[in-house]
């Protein structure tokens, strides 16, 4: 397996041509998905991946420099398409990973032909007139959170991390867990997050995308979601009426829809 | 009876639920709260009307609480069914946070369609502050080992410099005190070697007058020209073995087969030189580390081995120049092995990039020797 494969731990199914590209927030990997992804198995090629330091990504790969900026994350998701030779897809990304895709599409505009953008924020930090939602003091609590809660987490996963474990009981038992991360990275992860300001790159994208927002969101209130669409040329804004930041885990069904509902002329199209 | 004793105990249960030592609370998956314990309602000072009135759990929390359940907590709750031991932060009616340590499961509710999340929340006040001290503390042992390994990296280089220098000035030295021989053997031969024939000319001049001398002026003069002889005779060899010109005129097996001869004829070991007829040059500084060793290796096996014989052989290849020098003797005493003549050879031999090594054993000792001579700077190219 190439190297970008192998690190972005990639995961290739479905039975259609067109490519349909998931990338994972933050806090997660791509488990959060699989609620969304048997709707799509018969008619398009899913690709799924971790972010370096997210799920069964290469943690060796995790450099510190490289990922100071979204770019270095925007850098891996292209690879990805490059090796498995992707053109005109459809990415679909959440939360962090909406501005990642972006960023791509900006770097190489041929890569996808559609962008679904669930909770996008192109910057979480408030900012004069700007509401992003999220404070600075936010963000230091935050990551002090990350402290007290990985506490515990990183004696038990170093060894799980380390692939060194003495004890596979643990082990088997953290296999059935989702979401587990590196402390480190995962805190680095959340700065470089909620620190990223991509605003001036909402104006550089031309093709159609589509904001899902959800009507109660604290890290992406819709207020941001009127934003982007209003910066992003050919966007559509969905209001959605789930709640809170991961409607494709609490709403999978009306997720599911409203992806289905921007790609219906492009299933017409290739039908026709 | 049975119903009497029943009474009581639903009494208990809900007592236990509303007064339990953790506060309970229910929820949709959205976060309404459908339910919550007195003992919640204490800690926080909210009010169960409050809370009941479509309030959400994610409202109840802090910022940066908020951005963590969103991200962190509500995930792992879809994709698991539970969260265990998650640290949050309530706030109180107050404003002051409450930090708590949470439990969440999600079930189906009897008698309801919809799922709930049922929540335990743990007052994690102390264990907070406990864990604060550890991540303060964790934080300032990093601290120290990146401060102690910084200074043990100086340590490392400082000590590196200090090899360095010292080989430099070994190298320096053992440079020196080539020089400082060949120009010592130079003036013996040519200035004290001169005044010496002079003597014996002159004492030659007294002979061929003798007839004038009685017999113990004759005897002292016969006496005097034969000790000024031996002494021209020894100068030589002195002088030879501070820098025998065959190493400067006709090279280092020339040099070698003359020191080898001179030292089987001064002591009673038998030293054979095994070297092709085709050795040819090396640079001028090569050959004399090369004698040096050879040298040095005799000497020592004339002082310690008690060995009868010893070999020494050299070889050469396109890339490498190797020396042996091996006795038969009782081998190296370990003390020996670490003297300075052999530091003088290894110091010599890794200036030219090449190693040293040392076999000895009951039954002798080999000393081997090999110098590359790829390595050679290109103004020190091979002589002809």
């Amino acid at each position: 397996m190439s190297s970008a494969l192998k690190r972005n731990n990639v995961i290739v199914f479905g039975k259609g041509d067109i490519p349909l590209i998931f990338a994972h927030g933050y806090g997660c990997d791509q488990n959060m998905w699989r609620l969304i992804t048997p709707a799509f198995e018969s008619d398009y090629k899913l690709v799924l991946f971790d972010h370096v330091g997210a799920g069964n990504s290469d943690l060796s790969a995790f450099d510190r420099d490289k990922y100071a900026t979204l770019d270095g994350y925007a850098a891996d998701l292209l690879e990805i398409c490059s090796e498995l030779d992707l053109r005109n897809g459809i990415f679909i990304g959440h939360s962090v990973s909406a501005m990642i895709g972006i960023l791509a599409a900006i770097q190489q505009p041929g890569c996808f032909a559609r962008l679904v953008l669930i909770g996008p924020s192109p910057c979480y930090i408030n900012d004069g007139d700007y509401v992003g939602g999220v404070t600075r003091a936010d963000l230091a609590g935050l990551l002090e959170f990350l402290g007290s809660n990985y506490l515990g987490w990183s004696a038990t996963m170093a060894p799980v991390i380390m692939g060194k474990s003495d004890r596979p009981e643990l082990a088997r038992e953290l296999e059935n867990s989702f979401c587990r991360t590196d402390p480190e990275i995962a805190k680095h992860f959340a700065q470089v997050t909620f620190l990223s300001d991509n605003r001036a790159d909402l104006g550089k994208v031309s093709i159609p995308c589509v904001i899902l927002q959800c009507s109660v969101d604290a890290i992406a209130p819709p207020v941001v979601g009127e934003y982007v669409h209003r910066r992003l040329a050919n966007s559509t804004l969905v209001q959605m009426r789930a709640t809170g930041h991961c409607p494709h885990l609490s709403a999978p069904n009306e997720t599911v829809s409203c992806i289905k509902n921007f790609l219906k002329d492009i299933n017409s199209v290739e039908n026709s | 009876m049975t119903t009497s004793r029943r009474v009581p105990f639903e009494e208990d249960i809900r007592e236990l639920y509303d007064n339990a030592p953790c506060g309970y609370l229910s929820s949709f998956v959205d976060g309404t709260i459908l339910g919550v314990n007195q003992t919640f309602l204490n800690w926080t000072g909210h009010t169960r009307e409050v809370l009941l009135s479509g309030k959400r759990l994610q409202e109840l929390l802090t910022a940066p609480g908020q951005i963590f359940y969103e991200t962190q907590y509500a995930p792992l709750l879809q994709l698991q069914g539970f969260v265990k031991e998650v640290a949050l932060e309530i706030v109180r009616k107050t404003g002051d946070p409450l930090p708590v340590l949470v439990n969440s499961v999600r079930q189906q509710s009897r008698g309801n369609p919809s799922t709930v999340i049922r929540s335990t929340f743990f007052d994690a006040t102390e264990r907070r502050k406990y864990e604060r001290d550890l991540l303060t503390a964790r934080r300032n042992l990093e601290e120290q080992v990146l401060n102690r390994t910084a200074a043990l990296e100086r340590e490392v280089s400082e000590r590196r410099r200090a090899e360095s220098d010292l080989k430099e000035l070994t190298s320096k030295l053992l440079k020196l005190r080539d020089e400082e021989q060949r120009r010592l053997a130079r003036d013996l031969h040519d200035s004290v070697g001169q005044l010496l024939t002079a003597t014996i000319m002159n004492l030659d001049a007294i002979a061929r007058e003798s007839s004038n001398l009685n017999d113990r002026g004759k005897k002292c003069l016969t006496e005097a020209a034969e000790l000024v002889r031996e002494t021209v005779k020894e100068i030589r060899i002195v002088s030879y073995l501070l820098h025998p010109p065959q190493l400067d005129e006709s090279g280092l097996p020339s040099a070698l087969r003359w020191y080898l001869d001179g030292f089987s004829e001064r002591g009673d070991i038998s030293a054979e030189l095994v070297i092709s007829d085709e050795f040819g040059r090396l640079p001028q500084d090569l050959e004399t580390a090369l004698f040096r060793i050879v040298q040095e290796c005799l000497t020592n096996i004339h002082r310690h081995s008690g060995s009868k014989t010893a070999v020494v052989q050299l070889f050469r290849s396109s890339d490498e120049v190797h020396v042996e020098v091996r006795d038969f003797g009782k081998g190296m005493a370990r003390e020996l092995s670490h003297g300075v003549g052999l530091r003088g050879m290894k110091e010599r031999v890794e200036e030219f990039g090449g190693t040293l090594s040392i076999k000895s054993n009951s039954s002798g000792t080999v000393v081997t020797a090999k110098l590359p001579l790829a390595r050679l700077r290109p103004t020190a190219a091979v002589r002809a």
